[in-house]
């Protein structure tokens, strides 16, 4: 052993740690013939032994009961709001949250947002009204060749809100919702769970979906999901659609697209 | 209150997540007095300490679910909540910090603390402990935790690891260059600019 692979273990010696009974061997040969290698060896001890004087020096938490007496009192507080212990809390959150709590709580949160739409849009008294008459829908099930319902949602997608790469011409999903007005006011078919579009009692027309937000989120279309809605027709002015006065009064059908934190990101009109 | 002193730490944890204060009790009183410590040597304020150790253990009643006993002991999980605990509160008054190593007022007490030639001279205990203490501490974080934890705490290198999050090779070299700058700071204190090696000049008592 030289005095470089002894300084690889001079700590371990200094420290007195188990070592491979050859190495030690070995270093304690150098150590013996060499002078500087036995110093070096001195301080490492030096320290250790200072350090230890310093580790058993450190004097005790003073206010280790005061603390003691906070964390008690925490202690006692969450294990009475869990009711059975510490463990408990957050079992009892994700069965409060259950998918379908989730779902209603995103509907609630939808048909509160039109409401503050429609009270900004027209009014606190009209809004009033209109809130209480809207009411949401739940959709039937889909026959099971339809998947589920965020296939759906991707399907029916119009293309303002498909990326498409450079070579494609990309489209920005950012665009103001101005510009989306005009796309709104052509109708299309949907089509059903083949692709085709027969005619039936199911064939609807929609606009195309117009975006809720300033755009952000609306790339992550595999974490959204459709649902769909009734609402008061007064708020397709709301998004500068026509709407016939005679028919004031009456519902109109919407699919709203939710990302996965329950806000509803695009909305779009269907007769 | 009943103390549990006969229970392991993980007993007692799940005996915590149960809702069993006095289980909560002993388990603070096992470890705050390491947490307090090793709080103190690594930020040198007893009030960061005091936090620390409060702060560690109502993560520990908050966020019990994070502790994977598969992955390693109770005591190495305290010991890491406390160095992030450590590490954002330095983050935070670093700007407060003396970290100047060459301050007049430590020369007198490293001088005490490796001597050259009379063995025990004015030697004193607090002196050597103060000397010390002020190396440590003005040891780059990365190198103060090992020395604090292995050398201070006597910690293995692996339960170091696993505090620090890091391989038991990198605890190992660390705190071979952690000890080398050790060893460096109190002779540079001890003499100004020289840069012989301490071994050929002098002694120390410690």
């Amino acid at each position: 052993m030289n005095c470089r692979s002894l300084e690889t273990v001079i700590t371990e010696i200094a420290r007195e740690q188990i070592l491979e009974a050859q190495s030690k061997a070995a270093a304690l040969a150098h150590l013996h013939e060499c002078r500087a290698c036995t110093a070096r060896l001195a301080d490492e001890r030096a320290l250790s032994a200072g350090l230890g004087t310093m580790a058993r020096s450190v004097a005790e938490n003073v206010s280790a009961q005061r603390i003691e007496g906070a964390l008690v009192s925490a202690f006692r507080q969450r294990t009475s709001v869990n009711g059975i212990g510490l463990a408990s809390g957050r079992r009892t959150i994700s069965r409060i949250w259950s998918p379908w709590s989730i779902a209603a709580a995103a509907t609630i949160l939808v048909v509160a947002s039109f409401a503050v739409i429609e009270f900004v849009l027209t009014g606190p008294g009209k809004s009033a009204q209109q809130l209480s008459a809207a009411r949401p829908v739940v959709i039937p099930s889909p026959p099971a060749s339809q998947g589920n319902i965020a296939e759906i949602a991707r399907e029916d997608l119009p293309a303002p809100f498909v990326q498409t790469g450079p070579s494609g011409g990309s489209r920005s999903l950012d665009r103001g919702r101005s510009q989306f007005h005009e796309a709104a006011l052509k109708p299309r078919s949907l089509p059903n769970a083949s692709g085709s579009n027969p005619a039936g009692v199911h064939d609807e027309i929609a606009t195309d979906f117009m975006p809720l937000t300033d755009g952000a989120g609306l790339s992550q279309l595999d974490d959204m999901q459709m649902v769909r809605l009734e609402l008061p027709r007064s708020v397709l002015q709301s998004f500068g659609l026509p709407m016939n006065a005679e028919r004031a009064g009456q519902r109109v059908k919407a699919d709203v697209l939710l990302g996965q934190d329950g806000v509803a990101r695009a909305i779009r009109f269907v007769r | 209150m009943t103390l549990l002193p006969a229970f392991s730490d993980d007993e007692l944890f799940r005996l915590m997540l149960g809702g069993d204060e006095n289980a909560f009790v002993s388990l603070y009183r096992r470890r705050q007095g390491g947490i307090y410590r090793f709080a103190l040597q690594m930020s040198g304020s007893e009030s960061v300490a005091e936090d620390v150790t409060q702060e560690v253990f109502i993560v520990l009643m908050n966020d019990a679910s994070r502790y994977d006993p598969e992955k390693g002991t109770l005591s190495a999980y305290l010991y890491g909540i406390a160095r992030n605990h450590v590490l954002r509160s330095l983050g935070r008054e670093r700007s407060f910090v003396s970290i100047d190593n060459s301050s007049e007022d430590s020369v007198g007490s490293v001088g005490e603390f490796v001597a050259h030639d009379d063995p025990l001279g004015d030697l004193t205990r607090n002196e050597t402990i103060e000397a010390v203490r002020q190396a440590v501490t003005t040891l780059p974080t990365h190198y103060r935790e090992v020395v604090v934890l292995c050398d201070l705490h006597e910690m293995s290198y692996a339960d170091a690891a696993q505090v620090l999050g890091c391989a038991v090779g990198t605890v190992r070299s660390r705190l071979h260059r952690a000890r080398a700058l050790l060893i460096e700071k109190l002779r540079a204190t001890e003499e100004p600019g020289a840069s012989s090696p301490l071994a050929d000049t002098a002694r120390c008592f410690a």
